[in-house]
């Protein structure tokens, strides 16, 4: 009778103590070992037995209970450990993935874990009640209460596991979120369940750190059931079974850009459903960065992304979801074999195993400590991001090529943009032809290279010239450039198309970590805005040129041909309100460029250089290269709207003043030019007015609208003129003239 | 290669003060005496291309014309240490070697009769570079050769090359002493309208000023003419350094000059430097913030002309422009708060009939020259001196 009992506790039921179930749907069937878990105990003692009191009935089905929490909970973890597809698996993954797909649903490998630990404790349970076995097999009055004595403490513990399994189980509780289950269980009263549950969550994290410890040592997934928090972007793409045309495209789309760049930028992600809820959004990003980190570190060079693709390529579509599962280990151990030594080199084996030790040294302490985990993760991220600093800044010349930004996105190399221009003036006097434009323009940049350039700056060849046409369906590369045309495309006809000019620059690897193309483009703006500004600069200049030799010309005619002054005079008055627009042109263009210059690119150069020179981080590098550029940008105006269409509008009609100079040698057309002065007084008065306005002046560029202020009103003609137009409410440039 | 400039050097003054324009330019781009590239100086960065050029031996020639009519300062340049550095092809002496006997005329009639020679010589300079922006010219008013011959160079330069620009380095002769050569007046007057008409752009050197500051920045008892000139070579070598060390803007003559003069006639320029060093005192202590360094060269006695702007005039005398050349590390944005400051104590005064700011330049510096300070030089155009040369150019139109 006792016997019965005590192997009704070990799960196996008999004649007198019946599994109600299993009584009720066909006596004598086993249940089949994937049934779901019961949720209430069906252990009872048989009914038809009439020689025991209702009291130790009692008794015995309390007991008895146990013994059905112990058969659930064991089948449970016999379940979740079954290991069997692993070596079906090795045989044709395809396979097995169907059916284990269908038969059992997802694996768990937390959920094996936990069944680890859920068998830890049945063992105690099971050496419990042998335990008690030979207590009754000694006593010579064998006991029912020595039976509930010994078993007592296990009814704080099994019910509540039971009921957890129960919840795992109907949930489909996986991954992050089983961790955060268990962790919530956590928090109970009674200790020994505490302790029980922690041990539980111990197992859990387990799996988690050796999934961390591959992430930030290997800088791979080892996530096969897509139960990390950290998640791969592709799979969740190709688990809504994807269609052929929408593979062959992502392939074609991988092997033109780099993978190692999409990576690094979209590769991964976090994947908020398996993030367990203690562990703060902060570490997990930081997580992220490290593996990431950890990633480019580990597979430096082309070879690798070249292999990638390949690996890409030749897996059949049909496997494309096997690509988390089995593609990722040859993946990675492959160019590991070439690539070790490089990778070796970038990242010490000895800061890997620092990684590690700080990881098992999590992995071993009993309890989940928050403060030494977000610690440990954060000098993760600290090794990480220096040594990433180490390859981008050191081994990659982050300097020199921030610096060949400079000189050519922002026109530091001025000898060469003037040479470029000088030589392309002829060819930008047309409008740009759809077809031809780029090849005529690589012509005078080839020649301003070789002269100005030649062989001294090796980042030159980096640098190439585009010229995105208006209407021209533009590559997906460059994307972020014909946008840029809203920029000086305003809403008047574009006097003409070469300032789409943009330039491109040719990033290695590991720099696209840096140089994103969203960075690009934003330089690129910068650029365009520069060599606009740069060109009706230098055509202001020639201007002058001509005028001034037009002045000699005349004077030498005047000489040889002895006639009467007066007419020479007379023709030299008509030239002065010539002469007065186009210095005032040229004053305000010039001062535009020293201040974008002086007070915008050098400043921030310098800001840039310093915290370069500081940090040894590559996200805070990341962060201040940010922050140059959109300094550069909305000091150089390009973000307020009416302050930039203006300064568009200006740098239109000065073009067009040198222009309408330049066709008429002699006389200029008095009128043309009348109504150039009149629009471009009106235009610096209300540029005047818009850098004075009460609007911009509460903004937060009030400092620097200020700056460009004082620089274009030092000496207040503009505040005085600016005066003058409110009370005269026509401008007379030419009563100013009489005052000289 | 782009943008050269051809320098030419008339008279005995001309020659001097370019023998230490060049004696700068060489120390600044590390080239020896002998027009050899220095060891150290192959990773500059900067362009000797618009003042040298460099022959089959890979030697560097200066773009120079050295031109006289007497042969003592040409044949002191031949016997001196530099004597290889230019291309002996473009010295000229005339035959005689008599000089132009401070006469203007002389120099003007002489120049007359060796223009072919000498075309030949800028022709086959011009012929040899790539695009050239225009010449330089170095002489002094006062004397012969250098107001007569450089007066008739700048009028041929005006007809055969009218395209390009003509800068001239002009030294005016000394008031404050009476001078011995008694036509040294109408020399100047000869030679200015010249310079009105047919340069466009004068640096005005006055003697007077290089002797003041001499006297008074460097403390020097009694100037050589070697000390002076050194001044005058200092900022003909700073005043070039945009379009050597290129940068954002200013890297040719054009905007240089287009910067600075806003209309025809007003292209005499003043020029002002500091620090200013002779190689024996060096180590001169001078706070040189930007600031100070932008005050410095707006004060009437660090500029190198000695108008009447010492007068009482002077406080009403007006800028029409003015451009600071910033050689050197700067902090940017001490640029902003200098202008700031010179804005608020009204340290400068600008003509009100347009816009006028001052603008200021960074440029670097020549890695191979050693000097602790930061050099910063003035560009300014001088309402007051333009009065003064408009007067002198009615005259000679009258006349």
């Amino acid at each position: 009778m006792l016997h019965e009992i005590l192997l009704a506790l070990c799960g196996y039921t008999g004649d007198l103590i019946i599994d109600q179930r299993e009584h009720c749907n066909s006596l004598g069937i086993s249940l089949p070992s994937d049934a779901p878990v019961a949720d209430e105990p069906t252990f009872k003692l048989a009914p038809d037995i009439s020689f025991l009191e209702p009291s130790e009935r009692d008794q015995i089905e309390r007991i008895v209970t146990l013994g059905f929490y112990y058969r659930e909970l064991d089948r449970f973890s016999v379940k979740s450990r079954n290991l069997s597809w692993i070596r079906s698996g090795n045989v044709n993954p395809l396979v097995t993935s169907e059916l284990s797909k269908g038969k059992t649903g997802r694996q768990s490998v937390y959920r094996r874990a936990i069944a680890n630990g859920i068998v830890e404790i049945l063992s105690v349970y099971r050496s419990a009640v042998l335990h008690i076995e030979q207590k009754l097999l000694s006593e010579t009055v064998p006991i029912l209460a020595t039976v509930t004595q010994g078993l007592n403490k296990f009814f704080v513990l099994l019910p509540p596991l039971h009921e957890l399994v129960l919840e795992i189980e109907r949930d489909d509780i996986r991954g992050g979120q089983l961790l955060n289950l268990l962790h919530k269980r956590c928090h109970c009263g009674v200790p020994e369940l505490q302790t029980c549950i922690q041990r539980l969550l111990w197992h859990g994290h387990q799996v988690m750190y050796n999934q961390l410890a591959a992430w930030v040592v290997y800088g791979t997934l080892q996530d096969h059931y897509g139960e990390f928090f950290i998640r791969r972007q592709e799979d969740t793409d190709v688990d809504h079974s994807s269609s052929h045309s929408d593979i062959s495209e992502k392939l074609s789309r991988l092997s033109t850009e780099d993978t190692s760049l999409t990576d690094w930028h979209l590769g991964f992600h976090i994947f908020l459903d398996m993030l367990p809820e203690y562990i703060h959004m902060r570490v997990a990003e930081s997580i992220l960065f490290a593996g990431k980190a950890i990633r480019v570190l580990r597979n430096p060079s082309h070879a690798f992304r070249f292999q990638d693709v390949v690996h890409h390529q030749q897996m059949p579509r049909g496997t494309q979801k096997f690509q988390g599962f089995t593609g990722r280990f040859p993946f990675h151990k492959e160019p590991f074999v070439d690539q070790e030594k490089i990778g070796e080199e970038l990242l010490p084996q000895s800061e890997a195993d620092k990684i590690e030790a700080m990881l098992s040294d999590l992995k071993e302490s009993s309890e989940f400590h928050k403060r030494s985990f977000e610690y440990a993760v954060d000098s993760i991220r600290a090794i990480a991001a220096s040594h990433l600093w180490q390859l981008v800044v050191v081994r990659a010349d982050l300097n020199g090529h921030l610096k060949a930004l400079k000189d050519y996105f922002l026109l530091a190399k001025g000898d060469f943009f003037q040479l470029f221009l000088e030589e392309s003036r002829q060819l930008m006097r047309l409008p740009p032809r759809q077809s031809t434009a780029e090849a005529d323009l690589m012509i005078p940049f080839q020649l301003a290279a070789i002269k100005t350039i030649g062989e001294e700056d090796k980042y030159f060849t980096r640098v190439s010239l585009r010229m995105p046409l208006f209407g021209m369906t533009v590559k997906s590369s460059q994307g972020a450039l014909p946008k840029d045309g809203n920029i000086g495309g305003t809403s008047e006809a574009t006097l003409d198309g070469w300032d789409g000019i943009a330039l491109e620059y040719k990033v290695d690897w590991p720099l696209q970590l840096f140089f994103t193309q969203e960075v690009l483009s934003k330089y690129s703006r910068v650029f365009q805005y520069l060599l606009r500004l740069k060109r009706t600069q230098m055509e202001l200049e020639k201007s002058w040129a001509s005028a001034m030799h037009q002045d000699h010309t005349d004077f030498a005619k005047h000489r040889n041909d002895r006639i009467n002054c007066s007419v020479s005079q007379q023709r030299r008055q008509r030239f002065r309100p010539m002469w007065r627009i186009r210095e005032h042109m040229a004053f305000l263009i010039r001062n535009l460029q020293f201040y974008i210059q002086v007070d915008v690119i050098e400043s921030q150069w310098n800001v840039l250089q310093a915290h370069i020179q500081d940090s040894h981080d590559f996200t805070e590098l990341v962060g201040f290269h940010q922050e140059y550029l959109s300094a550069l940008i909305s000091q150089s105006f390009l973000d307020i709207g009416s302050l930039s269409r203006i300064l568009d509008s200006i740098m239109k009609l000065c073009l067009r003043f040198c222009w309408s100079i330049d066709n008429q040698e002699s006389i200029a057309n008095t009128s043309e030019l009348e109504h150039i002065t009149e629009e471009f007084n009106k235009k610096s008065n209300s540029l005047y007015t818009i850098l004075r306005s009460s609007r911009l002046v509460g903004s937060q560029r009030a400092p620097f609208l200020r700056r460009f202020l004082m620089r274009l009103n030092f000496n207040s003609f503009f505040e005085a003129t600016a005066r003058g137009v409110l009370n005269v409410v026509r401008p007379r440039p030419v009563s100013v003239l009489n005052q000289q | 290669m782009p943008r050269e400039i051809i320098t030419l050097q008339v008279g005995q003054c001309g020659n001097q003060i370019g023998m230490e324009f060049w004696k700068q330019l060489c120390l600044e781009h590390g080239i020896n005496k002998d027009g050899i590239l220095e060891d150290f100086a192959t990773q500059g960065g900067d362009r000797k291309d618009v003042f040298f050029y460099q022959a089959d031996d890979q030697h560097y020639i200066p773009r120079a014309l050295l031109i006289d009519l007497e042969p003592r300062v040409i044949n002191g340049i031949q016997n001196s240490e530099y004597r290889n550095l230019y291309n002996h092809e473009n010295i000229f002496v005339s035959d005689h070697g008599g000089g132009a006997g401070n006469n203007w005329a002389s120099g003007y009639h002489q120049g007359k009769g060796v223009e072919e020679d000498i075309m030949d010589m800028i022709d086959r300079e011009a012929d040899g570079s790539d695009s050239l922006e225009g010449f330089v010219l170095c002489h002094s008013i006062a004397g012969g050769t250098g107001s007569g011959m450089g007066s008739y160079l700048l009028e041929t330069l005006n007809d055969r090359y009218s395209k390009k620009l003509v800068q001239t380095y002009s030294v005016f002769p000394n008031q404050m002493e009476t001078s011995d050569v008694v036509v040294q007046p109408y020399n100047s007057l000869l030679t200015l309208k010249r310079l009105t008409l047919n340069a466009d752009c004068v640096v005005v050197l006055d003697n007077t000023a290089l002797n003041r500051i001499a006297v008074e920045r460097l403390h020097l008892s009694n100037p050589t003419f070697a000390q002076t000139n050194s001044l005058v070579s200092t900022v003909m070598s700073a005043s070039t350094t945009t379009l050597r060390y290129p940068g954002y803007m200013n890297n040719d003559l054009v905007g240089l000059l287009a910067s600075l003069i806003p209309t025809p006639r007003c292209h005499f320029l003043m020029t002002g430097y500091t620090p200013l060093t002779v190689e024996r005192q060096a180590n001169v202590i001078r706070k040189t913030t930007v600031l100070d360094v932008m005050r410095r060269l707006l004060q009437t006695k660090n500029i190198m002309v000695s108008s009447y702007a010492r007068n009482k005039e002077a406080s009403q005398a007006k800028y029409i422009s003015i451009l600071n050349i910033i050689q050197g590390e700067v902090d940017p944005t001490q640029v902003h708060e200098s202008l700031q400051r010179i804005r608020e104590r009204k340290l400068v005064n600008f003509i009100e009939w347009g816009p006028a700011s001052i603008q200021v330049a960074l440029s670097r510096k020549s890695p191979y020259v050693q000097t602790a300070h930061r050099i910063i030089e003035l560009f300014g155009g001088r309402k007051q001196a333009f009065e003064v040369n408009f007067n002198m150019n009615n005259d000679i139109s009258s006349i």
